[in-house]
């Protein structure tokens, strides 16, 4: 299968301290991978230095076949690439419509198309009810939907969720695995860290389990959870 | 009351041209976090863009205005691409202090460039309505200040337009509120930055343009300007437009009581004192955000 998300050796380090060490993460058109591991483990900066927000200290990363291992994250060759963030990406001041809708803007959309389609990604996730709100009046759980509306419109290649599900009703979880289902349906590659493993083992193809910054292991939800290096590292 | 009256009135009319001269470099702390020490010489090209405009082109006022804010927008959009864009490609660590520190030798380049190319003559712009005016009887104005008042209104006006009513200014207030995530939905942080730096060029040079008129223009003026429009921002909140707006007005009050009530030998201290005072009160200015963003 084609590869959107190819990351080989990637290294990030912090003055001595190395938070991520030489891991590989190849995501195929339609592939859904599962990130997890303990807490320090260097989930969130793997997809910090994925999405561009920090710079690798070594390795290299292609998207789309482009190298993008040193492009900023507004770079064009970046913007195949959507990414969330785990404390929320919202801009509390716009409304939820504006926020959904400068992700198509920024894809070259005109204005008013951009409006369009972010009222009907809002519906799509249920929040057509508080488009004209400021976000920053709107739910946590409310908050994390918008990303799944700008995925929506955004249409990217790939996708980096960062613990999407954390302090989210059943019902958002739902919502969630429902949108995700439907845009692997048309190649959508996900990388997604989360620590609700039963809700992430559902959804993804593949488990990439991280310890310490480093590969502990990888293969199906069924492999990682009978692997002992995995229960011993955290999960039992 | 009369005094207390006329000093409201001049002092109004003057902080609008500080709230238009302060805009820009709120707009652009708000969007890049960068402090343009050379803001002031955007003025200075602008003022000197009208002068030469109705000097030795013999264009109307007007004209010369718009002129004012074509090369303003030019000294900004050049600004940002040479100057600044080469620092945030490079995402050094310390690039704040790089920025501090190449904007403001930049600032004393286009100083030394302007004294050499114009000279040090002061220069005068004619006025726009040299009519003084009397308004209820019993306040006197100068009709030069009063369409100058005007027509920085219409252009503060304009830039609150653009900030929340088109795509430009959403994505503007996105990147002031949250870089990364405007960064990660798609936001080309590299076109919105250059946007920031023309626009608020535009609005320095149409403010400085606006003041010629009422002052001289030499290659010196912008320090001047930028000391203002850093009490303006300062004490209106770093990168809040709305605040510019308000602390610009509240300047040209103070100042303009302060030169009546108290004594007008100590008219450029007034401003500084205003800051300091706000600060005390208030150490974020008044619509500025108590903490800082990541």
């Amino acid at each position: 299968m084609k590869a959107i998300l190819n990351a080989v050796g990637i290294r990030k380090s912090f003055g001595l301290l190395c938070v991520v060490d030489g891991v590989d993460l190849t995501v195929a058109a339609g592939e859904t991978v599962a990130l997890v591991g303990p807490n320090g483990a260097g989930k969130t900066t793997l997809l910090n230095v994925l999405s561009g927000q920090l710079r690798a200290t070594g390795g290299a990363i292609r998207l789309c076949g482009r190298d993008v291992t040193q492009r900023h994250p507004s770079h064009p060759d970046r913007r195949a690439l959507l990414r969330s963030f785990q404390n929320g990406g919202v801009f509390g001041k716009l409304d939820a419509v504006d926020n959904v809708a400068l992700a198509a803007v920024a894809r070259g959309v005109t204005p008013t198309a951009a409006r369009t389609a972010g009222l009907e990604a809002l519906e799509r996730v249920g929040l057509r009810a508080v488009a004209t709100k400021r976000a920053d009046t709107l739910s946590g759980g409310q908050r994390k939907l918008i990303d799944f509306a700008r995925l929506l419109v955004a249409k990217p290649s790939v996708v980096l969720l960062d613990e999407p599900t954390a302090g989210v009703s059943p019902a958002i979880m739902q919502t969630m695995r429902d949108i995700l289902a439907h845009e692997r349906q048309r190649g959508l590659a996900a990388v997604i860290v989360s620590h609700d493993l039963p809700w992430i083992y559902h959804l993804c193809d593949r488990v990439l389990v991280l310890g310490n910054g480093r590969r502990l292991a990888e293969g199906s939800p069924a492999e990682v959870s009978a692997d002992p290096r995995v229960q011993e590292a955290y999960l039992v | 009351m009369t005094l207390l009256a006329q000093t409201l009135v001049l002092g109004v009319l003057q902080g609008g041209l500080y709230a238009l001269m302060a805009m820009g470099l709120s707009l652009i702390f708000g969007v890049l976090r960068a402090v343009n020490f050379a803001h002031g010489e955007m003025a200075m090209f602008g003022a000197y863009a009208a002068f030469f405009a109705v000097s030795v082109l013999g264009a109307p006022l007007p004209l010369a205005i718009v002129a004012a804010g074509l090369v303003g927008a030019v000294t900004g959009f050049l600004t940002n691409r040479f100057i600044l864009a080469p620092i945030y490609r490079r995402r050094m660590d310390n690039r704040d202090e790089f920025v501090v520190v190449s904007t403001f030798m930049l600032s004393q380049f286009l100083i030394a460039a302007a004294t050499l190319v114009f000279g040090t003559a002061y220069r005068r712009v004619p006025g726009f309505w040299d009519q003084n005016l009397r308004l209820f009887g019993i306040i006197f104005l100068s009709g030069n200040r009063l369409v100058a008042f005007a027509a920085a209104m219409l252009a503060v006006g304009a830039l609150f337009y653009v900030v929340h009513r088109t795509d430009v200014g959403r994505a503007w207030r996105a990147l002031t509120q949250n870089p990364l995530g405007a960064a990660s939905v798609g936001i080309d942080v590299r076109r919105y930055a250059d946007l920031a730096f023309a626009t608020a060029g535009a609005l320095t040079g149409v403010a400085a343009a606006l003041m010629a008129p009422l002052g001289v223009v030499y290659p010196g003026l912008g320090v001047t300007v930028v000391v203002k429009a850093f009490v303006v921002v300062i004490v209106g909140g770093l990168g809040s437009i709305p605040g510019a707006l308000v602390a610009g007005l509240l300047l040209g009050v103070v100042e303009a009581a302060g030169s009546v009530f108290v004594s007008s030998s100590y008219t450029e201290a007034y401003g500084p004192m205003l800051m300091i005072a706000v600060l005390l009160c208030r150490p974020a200015g008044l619509f500025g955000l108590t903490q800082r963003r990541v």
